[in-house]
């Protein structure tokens, strides 16, 4: 296998090739097909557990939180958790995925960001003169190498499918890694509850990808397709952001673009991906 | 009156423009096209519409199948003024060509950004991407240089008239997405001025991809 | 010190007593720059500029990206008289293109390093013409009374106006070519290099043409696009022959 990186970060750690539903009805004669880090991957069902190949390789694959994982090279190590996906009470919704042309970090940069809410989201995630990004707190999980972003506020119009009042939504991030991210905002008319969602990201290459979301919720009253379709809109709305975003990859070269106040988190992630030694899908230098 | 919709299809999203032109309030019923495919679902077909394609729009107990033919009959029925489908041979010939245009708009621009936003293995059918790509730039430069000619006698809207009509409501929304395909609008100076225009029209709302102008803001 | 006219677009390079080079480059016609158009993408020398109208009626060129994200400012909106970036809404003013708000920090007093990377622009003869450095002059004149159209053509700059050249066109100036004909009206052809093997070709008339004329003044200019365009892929093919 000659993949175009030697990037640990994207070799040796668990990433997604999509829904485990891509597996219906597939053999070793017909898999599901799908391109990871430049090269094809081939995945199917064999017996309980899945089978794949990365760029001709055989690779190792695994089914979790109703997605399908390959660890590129190497010996794996453990998924991240997330335990909320297998928690009493909560709703999963998979609202499986698109395509965007630009850079994983990129898309996950963009998840972690609340500026955006009031022009990108427009009366769904805020409206204006609701601007300001209240101080929140970042720190690092040294145990685990994850980012935690807490204390987050945002004024919402309509923070989810079934809200008709805007209200003061708590959000709070967890980056588990360089292309996972899992955001938690307060559960509409259960506060003591948060919501969780998590977006996965396949790199199809450094500059394309596909974005997955993930939802376990505190709701038993939304039909599936609304929850999905507020994702839908959401997602929709981000789109041409992040495709006219320049460059694709995300630079991380202090100075190269201009956070601000509000970007604690992304400056944070930055250099995390830095301290990392990340290369694929940022520009390093 | 009850609308069978999903949020990014830009078929569907001509007729919420339209009705929200119209002032028409209706009832939004959200089809789970991706991931759930409910578009192809047995009822859908059956009681809908036999080609399992979206936006079908039911009025009085009747399901009316095409985005172009919804467009026409919202329209017809329920514009007072009669502006977006006047009643003159001449302009209503010239926007059927441009409903046709439409049409291929969707088969071109629209069948390449459904390519590239959807995830491998979702869509079960072969797409010639380049030949799309290349088709949508044959329609938008058809696009391109019938506004360029409309622009220079001083008008603005794709048929002889002096407002908007359906012509561009149908062409619209596939030509502004056309970027989520792979094709860049860069040298279609005429057309990106015509999505300004339309853009700008009091009443105008946005889908996923295209924003609605920012209103003044307190900055 | 050279005995040159000095206008307001005069800067003079204080190491060598010289005006800093720049050239003015035709970008787009002036009529594109509307309130309902906006910021409107235009091209110089292949690389994207953001264009609008200020309050004070001057056209404003940037680069397009905002130094916040990244996201082109043809994704922006013109509010209060100020680019308002579509990311985060952030507001650049006209003239020096400087930050003046952060809508996520509404007291802040935004610092005067966050600004647009500015262009010059200036309007002559209904054409909006820009250079990086500041230029010595006006732009060259170029006779035109009416704009007829911009077409976007998939060739090099350079088989363009080889292929103009040979048709009779003549190099008035650099990117202004007349001395041909559209429809039978006197012409004069102005060029832009935008991004990826396209040149935008903008076509005026010396006269006010009838109106009456216009189908076929028009009809002429997607000919004349035709031919550049096929010889374009003569160029490449016969390229490829010669590889052969």
């Amino acid at each position: 296998m000659t993949l175009a990186t030697s990037d640990p970060n994207v070799l040796h750690d668990w990433i997604t090739v999509g829904p485990a539903s891509r597996l219906l009805g597939t053999s070793p004669a017909r898999p599901y097909v799908t391109r990871l880090l430049g090269a094809q991957a081939c995945v199917w069902q064999e017996a309980a557990t899945p089978a794949a190949t990365l760029d001709g390789a055989p690779v190792s694959a695994l089914l979790r939180y109703g997605y399908i994982w390959i660890w590129p090279a190497g010996t794996p190590a453990p998924l991240f958790d997330f335990p909320e996906y297998d928690e009493p009470g909560r709703r999963i919704v998979d609202c499986d995925g698109f395509g965007v042309a630009v850079s994983g970090p990129r898309m996950v940069e963009n998840f972690l960001d609340m500026g955006h809410f009031p022009f990108v989201h427009a009366d769904y995630l805020g409206t204006v003169p609701h601007t300001e990004v209240k101080p929140y707190t970042v720190s690092v999980d040294e145990a685990n190498d994850e980012i935690r972003v807490t204390e987050c506020r945002f004024v919402q119009p309509k923070s989810s499918s079934i809200s008709t009042e805007p209200l003061e939504v708590h959000y709070r991030y967890r980056i588990m890694q360089p292309l996972s991210i899992m955001l938690y905002k307060s559960a509409f008319g259960r506060p003591d509850a948060l919501d969780a969602i998590a977006l996965f990201v396949q790199p199809v290459d450094e500059e394309r990808i596909f974005a997955y979301t993930v939802m376990a919720l505190f709701d038993d009253d939304s039909s599936h397709t609304s929850l999905v379709a507020f994702q839908h809109t959401i997602f929709g709305q981000d789109k041409p952001v992040l495709e006219n975003q320049v460059p694709k990859r995300l630079p991380l070269r202090p100075g190269s673009e201009t956070p601000t106040r509000c970007d604690v988190a992304s400056v944070a992630y930055r250099r995390w991906l830095k301290a990392r030694g990340m290369r694929y899908g940022v520009i390093a230098d | 009156m009850r609308l069978f919709d999903y949020e990014l299809s830009g078929n569907c999203y001509k007729v919420r423009l339209l009705l929200h032109m119209l002032g028409r309030t209706h009832e939004r019923h959200a089809i789970d096209f991706h991931p759930g495919r409910e578009h192809k679902a047995a009822w859908f077909l059956e009681r809908h519409n036999p080609l399992g394609q979206l936006p079908v729009l039911e009025d009085d107990g009747v399901s009316i199948r095409d985005a172009q033919a919804i467009l026409v009959y919202l329209a017809s029925r329920y514009d007072a003024g009669g502006r977006w489908y006047p009643d003159d041979a001449l302009v209503r010939a010239q926007i059927q060509a441009w409903l046709a245009a439409a049409d291929e708009l969707t088969r071109t621009a629209g069948a390449a950004r459904l390519h590239e936003v959807l995830p491998h293995g979702v869509l079960n059918y072969p797409c010639d991407l380049a030949a799309c790509r290349t088709g949508a730039r044959a329609v938008l430069r058809l696009l391109d240089d019938h506004l360029a000619e409309r622009h220079s006698l001083g008008l603005r809207w794709l048929a002889s008239s002096a407002a908007p009509t359906i012509a561009d409501i149908a062409c619209f929304p596939y030509a502004a997405l056309a970027p989520e395909g792979g094709i860049r609008l860069d040298e279609f100076p005429a057309l990106r001025a015509w999505i300004a225009d339309v853009r700008a029209l009091p009443g105008f709302i946005g889908m996923g991809g295209i924003m609605a102008p920012v209103v003044s803001a307190a900055a | 010190m050279h005995d040159l006219p000095l206008n307001d677009m005069t800067m003079i390079d204080m190491t060598t007593h010289l005006p800093a080079p720049g050239r003015w480059r035709p970008v787009l016609p002036a009529t594109s720059l509307t309130p309902s158009a906006g910021v409107v993408l235009g091209f110089l020398q292949g690389e994207e500029l953001a264009l609008w109208r200020a309050p004070d009626g001057s056209a404003q060129a940037w680069e397009n990206r905002c130094p916040h994200r990244g996201l082109r400012f043809t994704l922006g909106t013109v509010v209060d008289g100020r680019v308002a970036c579509g990311y985060h809404g952030w507001s650049f003013r006209a003239g020096d293109g400087r930050c003046m708000a952060i809508p996520a920090h509404p007291q802040m007093t935004v610092p005067r390093s966050i600004c647009a990377r500015t262009f010059h622009a200036v309007e002559a003869e209904g054409m909006v013409w820009v250079s990086r450095a500041p230029v010595a002059g006006a732009p060259p004149a170029t006779g035109v009374r009416t704009w007829v159209r911009t077409l976007g053509i998939r060739a090099s700059p350079a088989s363009v106006a080889q292929t103009l050249a040979g048709a009779g066109w003549r190099a008035a100036a650099p990117d202004v070519l007349a001395g041909g004909e559209i429809g039978g009206d006197a012409a004069v052809l102005l060029l832009t290099q935008a991004a990826d093997g396209l040149v935008l070709l903008h076509a005026g008339l010396v006269d006010a043409p009838d109106p009456a004329c216009l189908p076929q003044i028009h009809a002429a200019l997607r000919r004349l696009r035709g031919e550049l365009e096929a010889q374009a892929d003569l160029a490449i093919t016969g390229t490829e022959g010669a590889k052969q």
